[in-house]
């Protein structure tokens, strides 16, 4: 096995994966605390950031500025940048205002989601180290 | 700014309904009260619920630049000058030469009412806090095995 070979499967599509669907967990977290802190604010159109949506975008490396590669070992560059983010943040006006209970709900599945996430990864780490230490 | 903006805007919405429990408390005290420095009775406090960013300054424009500032919530305190009781009651030192003595606005019930309601929007901040704390501590562990 050559060395982009090697390169691509350690750092293969599930860390890249998971890494950008903790960064987008984190952006929905914030659309939602500031609901929960909105919760009885007069006229506040209740935001949500459509978690799905963003990450497919997220994962397709279309970002518009691209890095220079002057090296065909070079990794892919990262995904897109947090300013992507906020054009995607939906705006439910004309509602009833702020659900709280489904806000707290939301809340608690993200923050869910977000562990799940981080396990998934410590446990990636764990199985490269794993074989980098033998299997010791 | 990731997490740290988000226990921003939970903070936000902590002190807003803090105040709003102050103004409760403040409410509850006076509702009696009879004399103010103003001259006549006490009127009672509202507090009125705004969005507001969370951060200020510098903070505020990276957070722009970053990607959108997301409104926290700030709380401002109003007069209710409408609804003033009068009763009938010669014998307090306040009464007009009718005997009328005119009270606060301030209705217990509503005030308990509000009291609760600012508690349980102060937990639901509070749970959304410790969230983004949980969040920020869990992604400590990436790495550490």
């Amino acid at each position: 096995m050559d060395k982009i070979e090697i390169g691509k499967k350690l750092f293969d599509q599930t860390m890249g994966t998971l890494n950008r669907s903790l960064d987008v967990r984190t952006a929905r977290h914030r659309v939602l605390s500031s609901n929960v802190a909105n919760a009885e604010t007069p006229n506040y159109a209740p935001k949500d950031l459509p978690f799905q949506k963003i990450l497919e975008r997220a994962t397709e490396s279309s970002s518009a500025i691209s890095l220079r590669k002057t090296h065909p070992q070079h990794f892919p560059e990262p995904g897109i940048l947090t300013s992507e983010w906020s054009a995607e943040v939906e705006s439910q006006a004309g509602g009833e205002g702020v659900n709280i209970d489904q806000e707290m709900a939301k809340l608690a599945e993200n923050n869910l989601m977000f562990q799940a996430g981080v396990q998934s990864l410590v446990k990636k780490i764990e199985a490269l180290k794993m074989t980098i230490s033998d299997g010791r | 700014m990731g997490l740290f903006e988000s226990l921003k805007v939970s903070a936000s919405g902590l002190n807003a309904q803090r105040r709003a429990i102050q103004t409760v408390a403040t409410n509850l005290a006076n509702a009696h009260t009879t004399r103010t420095e103003s001259g006549g009775p006490y009127l009672r406090k509202k507090t009125v619920l705004s969005e507001a960013p969370a951060s200020e300054g510098f903070a505020a424009m990276f957070n722009q630049k970053l990607g959108g500032n997301l409104p926290g919530v700030k709380a401002e305190v109003a007069e209710d000058t409408q609804g003033l009781r009068v009763v009938f009651d010669p014998s307090h030192p306040d009464a007009d030469e009718s005997g009328a003595v005119t009270l606060p606005n301030v209705s217990v019930v509503e005030e308990m009412v509000d009291l609760l309601r600012a508690t349980r929007s102060y937990e639901a901040n509070v749970t959304a806090f410790n969230a983004a704390k949980g969040m920020a501590l869990k992604a400590l562990e990436i790495g550490n095995k």
